[in-house]
């Protein structure tokens, strides 16, 4: 114990322990890596928007971003293949708004319910069913 | 002293639950009553007539080799989802933990897939590898492999936790950095100050505090796995091939939307009900012990 | 509190919508087309709603084939179901069985007053969806059958003459074997695989697909997809799978997407490829006759339609029945019917209709266009010729996909898959039979 209390005492980075700077290269090194595989499909799907349909059925893809970005974007927006896509999103936002504080108003309401109210046992057995019966479809 | 709520009367708490009560019960309980009624009748598409059958379709299912062959696939699939999109988080997280530049930029980078719906998620994942003009299936070919998950079961199954899985690895990683970083750092110094090198530390110190979190997790994705991920399958295989990626949920949609059997997807879902409720018992009773809180 | 108001403004909003549509008797017709062939639907109902002002046809899509006939049930249980709903041709034995749900065609168009002759139909076309008595229960409207589309400069590629005689599968196997060794990649591809080597199969060698006329003849029909001619088949098709001759794609339409790229020499597909055929393909093509095996049962007999029939629905007023009526007798109108036929691809349902395309030299400008249509004409059909009406045949068609794919795979012989099929689509066909007393 005492031994250890006489090592010089640099104050670690919190989170960095053992820090060296070709581990701290390497940790960057795999970070990125690993980021870069999980993000791929996602970038993939970016490349496809800014190419043509021919490009992109003749394999392989071009895995790099072409230039018909605004084209595409501009089609997909205002007229998109049944319905614009603005539309579209419009409608998801009001609904996203609608649902989310719908669902937060109501669980708020009975959670601040729950406590002491006598009505514990009776909401506790409601939620719980609720959850066993997930699997039933709506 | 504690601070609690109390509520002198009755009336006022009942009405703040009451929205919630009716919620489930038009929401959850009546579907699920008339999913238990629906089981017990053979009835045509339209509903013009109903034959009572009484447990017959429990008996047509449980004597289907298929239908026993989804429990299986199930299991299979839940428990690959759940691992592939665990480990890769937990790993990533741990990277990302010891940095303290650029993780803000890769966090962003690495929340994106979360946002992908489902069954867009699906369609990615199709696209990347379809046996025609995917990516990832052409530079396999020149490899010399010959990608083709419409008629080999493995590679269909393979490309259907993968899908799963992929939005999943960000919602995991978020919560294990989270628990990460609230892991007293002065716990971790006294060990290294110790002489413990990086992996005991891990192992005896970090992935025990994070077993609250673990477990979380655990029933989080392994709901998903069962409930959610009925997108993803429909967009790529459709249960195929030789429904080899048809799991129970999947198969309660088949039989009842397309094959407009209403009295064997009934009697599916209420099976599923049991199989839900023995789950979250044995996840509670079991599992739960090891959690160190 | 104030956003939840916002939310019930919503849905009070869209509850309230339909009365602001009132005017004319209005007729919901609900489809399943979208693209190119929606627009053409359009453009009909369109025409029909400026050539009077009695009645309007309100049009929509509900999604797929499988998904509009979901819709149109789950309308009907609602009690919201339109006056005329598209369903395929594997759904028939389904809407024929709820007597409750639907009302015949011929009952409709013969109340509404308008001309109609059930003989100016072309029989091989409304056989499918006429009952044992000879009345039309639903209209037919895309037709389509099986042909044989030919990449000629694939042919030439190979080094094979693209004049080949390909009208047997025996020169059709000879043909495989020389373009495999002059180096295509994919000889022969296919779509639909049920319909055409399975349940066209059989009707265009005569012999039966199941029991009791193939289910015309009753509820308590048996598969028999096991015989001696269909494991033949699909014994050639297995062992051509495993060489590289026939390159398996997917259960629906995944080897048009093969085909048009110009990959494939050979493409069993529904005559209504046409139009994507026409406008996509580089290459030169040919249109040529489904081949059968020579020597097999009565080969070749005709081959049956593919594509769905519009039906009525119960439940409505009078006058809308009449404004229906109107609507199908105008479908049914020889230029209507020519139009459709010569832009898309499908069989036009009456025999004026078709007199009308030959005689306008459309057969000679678009050589190939038909085909078809002797391909179901040539012969009067047979009891094993007339259709299929099986009920949970949307299933059982699953069933018979995941199979014929073990074949492909080679994880089972024709015999054993067929055996299966039998096994596990009997069943579900005792099932409807029970659901359906």
């Amino acid at each position: 114990m005492t031994i250890s209390a006489l090592k010089p005492h640099k104050e670690p980075a919190p989170g960095m322990v053992e820090h060296r700077g070709l581990g701290l290269w390497f940790t960057h090194a795999i970070m990125i890596f690993g980021v870069l595989i999980v993000f791929f499909p996602i970038w993939l799907a970016f490349v496809a928007s800014t190419v043509t349909q021919p490009e992109i059925v003749s394999p392989p893809m071009p895995l790099w971003p072409g230039d018909h970005f605004i084209p595409n974007y501009k089609k997909a927006l205002f007229s998109g293949v049944n319905v614009p896509v603005a539309t579209m999103l419009v409608n998801s936002l009001i609904m996203a708004i609608g649902i989310a504080v719908g669902k937060i108003v109501i669980s708020l309401l009975s959670a601040f319910a729950h406590w002491d109210s006598g009505w514990q046992d009776c909401h506790f057995l409601v939620v719980g069913l609720r959850y066993c019966l997930l699997p039933v479809p709506r | 002293m504690e601070k609690r709520v109390t509520f002198k009367g009755w009336l006022l708490p009942l009405l703040l639950i009451a929205p919630q009560v009716l919620v489930s019960a038009v929401f959850f309980f009546y579907p699920a009553g008339q999913a238990v009624w629906q089981s017990l009748f053979i009835q045509d598409p339209f509903g013009l007539s109903m034959q009572y059958v009484g447990l017959g379709n429990f008996e047509y299912l449980l004597s289907d080799p298929y239908y026993r062959a989804s429990f299986l696939t199930t299991g299979l699939f839940s428990i690959l989802v759940t691992l592939v999109s665990m480990i890769p988080a937990l790993f990533l997280a741990v990277v990302a933990d010891r940095l303290i530049k650029g993780a803000g930029a890769y966090r962003t980078m690495l929340i994106w897939p979360y946002a992908v719906a489902p069954a867009i998620a699906g369609v990615l994942w199709l696209f990347m590898f379809n046996t025609r003009v995917g990516v990832v299936s052409w530079y396999l070919g020149n490899l010399g492999y010959d990608w083709n998950h419409v008629l080999n079961g493995s590679e269909a199954m393979g490309l259907v936790v993968i899908s799963s899985a992929w939005g999943r690895i960000s919602y995991n990683f978020l919560f294990f950095f989270a628990a990460l970083q609230s892991v007293p750092k002065s716990i971790i110094e006294a060990a290294a100050i110790d002489g413990a090198r990086f992996w005991k530390r891990f192992w005896t110190i970090v992935l025990p505090l994070l077993s609250p979190t673990t477990f979380f997790l655990l029933v989080v994705n392994l709901v998903y796995a069962f409930f959610e991920t009925f997108g993803v399958i429909h967009t790529i295989t459709a249960g195929g091939p030789q429904q080899s990626t048809t799991i129970l949920v999947y198969k309660v949609f088949s039989d009842g939307f397309v094959g407009q059997d209403l009295g064997s997807s009934a009697a599916q879902s209420v099976i599923l009900l049991f199989v839900v409720g023995a789950l979250t018992v044995f996840q509670f009773k079991f599992v739960e012990r090891r959690v160190h809180y | 509190m104030k956003k939840m108001s916002v939310g019930a403004l919503a849905v009070s909003s869209t509850l309230l919508s339909p009365l602001a549509a009132y005017a004319e008797t209005e007729v919901q017709f609900w489809h399943a087309f979208t693209g190119r062939l929606g627009e053409l639907v359009a453009t009909q109902v369109e025409d029909f709603n400026a050539s009077q002002n009695q009645y309007t046809v309100v049009q929509s899509h509900k999604g797929n084939y499988s998904e509009t006939l979901n819709a149109g049930i789950a309308a009907f249980r609602a009690s919201e179901q339109p006056q005329i709903l598209m369903v395929f041709e594997v759904g028939t034995a389904t809407m024929m069985a709820a007597k409750g749900a639907t009302r015949p065609v011929h009952e409709v168009m013969a109340a509404s007053g308008t001309k109609f002759d059930q003989d100016a139909y072309i029989g091989a076309v409304k056989g499918y969806y006429t009952s044992t008595d000879g009345d039309m229960l639903s209209l037919p409207f895309n037709a389509s059958t099986p042909v044989l589309w030919v990449n000629r400069d694939a042919f030439e590629a190979a080094g094979v003459d693209p004049d080949t005689d390909l009208s047997t599968w025996q020169n059709v196997d000879k043909t495989l074997t020389a373009l495999k060794a002059g180096g295509s990649d994919c000889p022969l591809v296919t779509a639909w695989q049920s319909w055409i080597h399975l349940e066209n199969f059989s009707a265009y060698h005569d012999v039966p697909f199941a029991s009791k006329d193939n289910g015309f003849a009753g509820l308590d029909t048996e598969l028999q997809v096991n015989g001696e001619a269909q494991i033949a088949h699909l014994n050639a098709m297995g062992q051509w799978a495993e060489e590289g001759k026939f390159i398996y794609t997917g259960r629906r339409n995944e080897g048009g997407a093969n085909f048009r790229s110009g990959e494939c020499a050979l493409f069993t597909e529904s005559s209504a490829g046409y139009a994507g055929i026409k406008s996509e393909a580089k290459f030169a093509f040919d249109v040529r006759p489904l081949p059968y095996w020579e020597g097999v049962g009565n080969a070749p007999q005709n081959t049956i339609i593919g594509g769905a029939s519009l039906w009525v629905m119960e439940g409505h007023e009078e006058d809308e029945y009449k404004g229906a009526g109107e609507f199908l007798s105008f479908l049914s109108s020889s230029d209507v019917q020519a139009k459709w036929h010569q832009d898309t691809g499908y069989l036009p349902i009456t025999a004026e209709a078709s007199a009308a395309t030959k005689a306008s030299g459309f057969y000679e400008e678009n050589v190939g266009t038909e085909v078809a249509v002797i391909q179901m004409t040539a012969k009067a059909p047979t009891a094993n010729s007339n259709g299929l009406r099986l009920g949970s045949f949307d299933q059982i068609r699953g069933i018979i996909d995941e199979e014929l794919e073990a074949i492909w795979a080679g994880d089972k012989s024709a015999q054993e898959a067929m055996d299966s099929v039998v096994e596990r689509g009997n069943p579900l066909l005792r099932r409807f039979e029970q659901a359906n007393r």
